[in-house]
């Protein structure tokens, strides 16, 4: 087989990073720029920093991985194709399944800055699976706490004016307790 | 300034991001937090439509629910009392007469929508018929559109009651020794499955004509094949418990076959592990039911005797998923955690 595509990208704070195309077209914003031959010279991801764009790239560069060790387990004759990288990285074999299970859970305990970073850029990247992970770990972080503790968590300010307080308190005042 | 203000990043969650994450919050509960957060965040929750339906809540007792999926006990705080049959049809609970109001009074409640929904007691239609005190034979009861509610009682009977009407509409039954077990409001009519399966259709409409036509005409939509089988199949059905589901489109029922030994299910949730589910679908154009072997777009059905409701389920938490019947067993003194589920596919 022939050593696999890579392409470069540029981060917002001009780091470049070589991946292979298969991790780099998890993003589907970065599939549609190879599609449209604009690689020449590195992708420029003026919306992401290095510090994210690596973190998002361990997560692509692995999901990538077990999805070609999939695809060869079965027998694949897709070796060298990207094709549906993204989506049949659902699909991955079950010890695979495990192993990413259990990286995914790992990859997003991080504190909320960073899971923040993670987010914008997962959904500006178009990578589904990442914006799936880190969208969960927020509901996941939300679940059960009140908004004082929500806004603790997550470092925000009450900005309502007393007359919206009023309002939300009134509509939170369940007739359950 | 000298203490450390941290960055205020998640105040600006960009709205389409926000309201992905509302989406995988299936508690109410935590729905009605998260708009009270702040601004930013209750604007993502304005603009987030249709959001998916929130799991149900489990009554345990009186006035205790339980939210799912995060277990959290809650109390109905309104001193009211509930009537023994449960009751609760999307999220409408029946409550017996205010102190204030006249004897023979009652009213559903909706403590989500606030919405309030003043019915005469039906003891008097009723009774006229069967003899018995209306309340205590009731088996379901049903909130269709435009307020008009729909109700079974034990015996056979299926009454209509319009808010502000004089009395409760009884419909004609001629059911041969079956009963009904369920109703659902399906498409702008009432539907009632009786014990043999038969379905039946009862024009639910706001008109005058609606009202004439659901006395004089009901139509029998289903008519059941009824099979020659061995005895204790025979049993076995009688014991079954059937629901009506309104799925998206159409009209669904499930059968629980307990194939235990009757009465046993007293003795624990061992029974559980011995109870059959069988999914049917109507088909309308040729009145039979049709026996499904997947539910569509990840559909989770929960039955419970008082309510059953078919969600779609997003997949989202690992503890309820798709094509999956949830049932509730309320009997007595059972333990709420006995919430079975069965894979549907592997049935």
């Amino acid at each position: 087989m022939a050593s696999p595509a890579m392409v470069t990208l540029i981060s917002s704070d001009d780091a470049r990073f070589e991946v292979t195309e298969a991790a780099a077209t998890m993003s589907q914003t970065i599939r549609h720029m190879i599609e449209d031959g604009c690689t020449d010279g590195g992708i420029p991801l003026p919306n992401v920093p290095a510090r994210t764009l690596a973190k998002v790239l361990e997560y692509c560069n692995k999901h990538a991985a077990a999805t070609a060790a999939e695809s060869s387990a079965a027998g694949g004759a897709a070796a060298g194709s990207d094709s549906g990288s993204s989506s049949s990285a659902d699909s991955a074999g079950k010890d695979d399944g495990v192993d990413l299970a259990s990286f995914d859970k790992a990859f997003v305990e991080v504190d909320t800055d960073t899971l923040y970073d993670l987010l914008l850029a997962a959904n500006y990247l178009d990578v589904k699976t990442l914006l799936d992970l880190c969208c969960q770990k927020v509901a996941d972080m939300i679940r059960g706490k009140t908004p004082e503790q929500i806004r603790q968590t997550f470092g925000i300010k009450n900005d309502f004016s007393p007359e919206e307080e009023e309002k939300i308190r009134k509509e939170n005042q369940w007739a359950f307790e | 300034m000298t203490t450390m203000q941290p960055l205020p990043l998640w105040m600006d969650l960009p709205v389409e991001l926000a309201g992905l994450i509302l989406c995988r919050l299936l508690s109410p509960t935590d729905r009605l937090r998260f708009i009270a957060v702040c601004r930013q965040w209750r604007l993502a929750a304005k603009q987030q439509h249709p959001l998916p339906s929130a799991l149900p809540w489990l009554r345990l007792n009186y006035d205790t629910f339980q939210s799912l999926p995060d277990g959290q006990l809650r109390h109905y705080c309104m001193s009211l009392g509930f009537f023994s049959p449960v009751c609760i049809s999307d999220g409408w609970l029946l409550c017996p007469r205010s102190s204030s109001g006249p004897d023979d009074e009652l009213f559903m409640t909706n403590p989500f929508s606030k919405d309030t929904i003043k019915l005469l007691v039906p003891d008097n239609c009723v009774s006229s018929l069967g003899g018995f005190r209306a309340m205590s034979q009731l088996h379901k009861m049903i909130v269709c559109q435009g307020d008009l509610i729909a109700a079974i009682f034990f015996g056979g009977y299926v009454c209509f009651y319009r808010p502000g009407a004089p009395s409760w509409q009884v419909c004609p039954h001629d059911l041969r020794g079956e009963w009904y077990e369920d109703i659902a409001f399906h498409h702008g009519k009432v539907y009632a499955l009786t014990t043999k399966e038969d379905l039946f259709a009862f024009e639910a409409g706001d008109s005058e004509a609606a009202e004439v036509s659901r006395a004089s005409h009901v139509e029998h939509t289903i008519r059941a094949v009824h099979q020659l089988q061995p005895p204790t199949a025979n049993l076995e059905k009688l014991l079954a418990k059937r629901y009506l589901f309104t799925s998206s489109a159409k009209l669904l029922m499930v059968e629980l076959i307990d194939h235990g030994v009757p009465f046993q299910r007293i003795l624990g949730p061992r029974i559980i592990e011995k109870i059959e589910v069988k999914v049917f679908e109507e088909e309308l154009t040729t009145g039979q039911w049709v026996q499904l072997k997947k539910l569509d777009d990840g559909q989770a059905l929960f039955v419970s005797r008082g309510c059953s409701k078919a969600i779609p389920l997003s997949g989202h938490d690992p503890g309820f998923q798709g094509n999956r019947v949830y049932f509730m067993v309320l009997f007595l003194w059972i333990d709420y955690r006995t919430i079975g589920s069965g894979d549907f596919s592997s049935t």
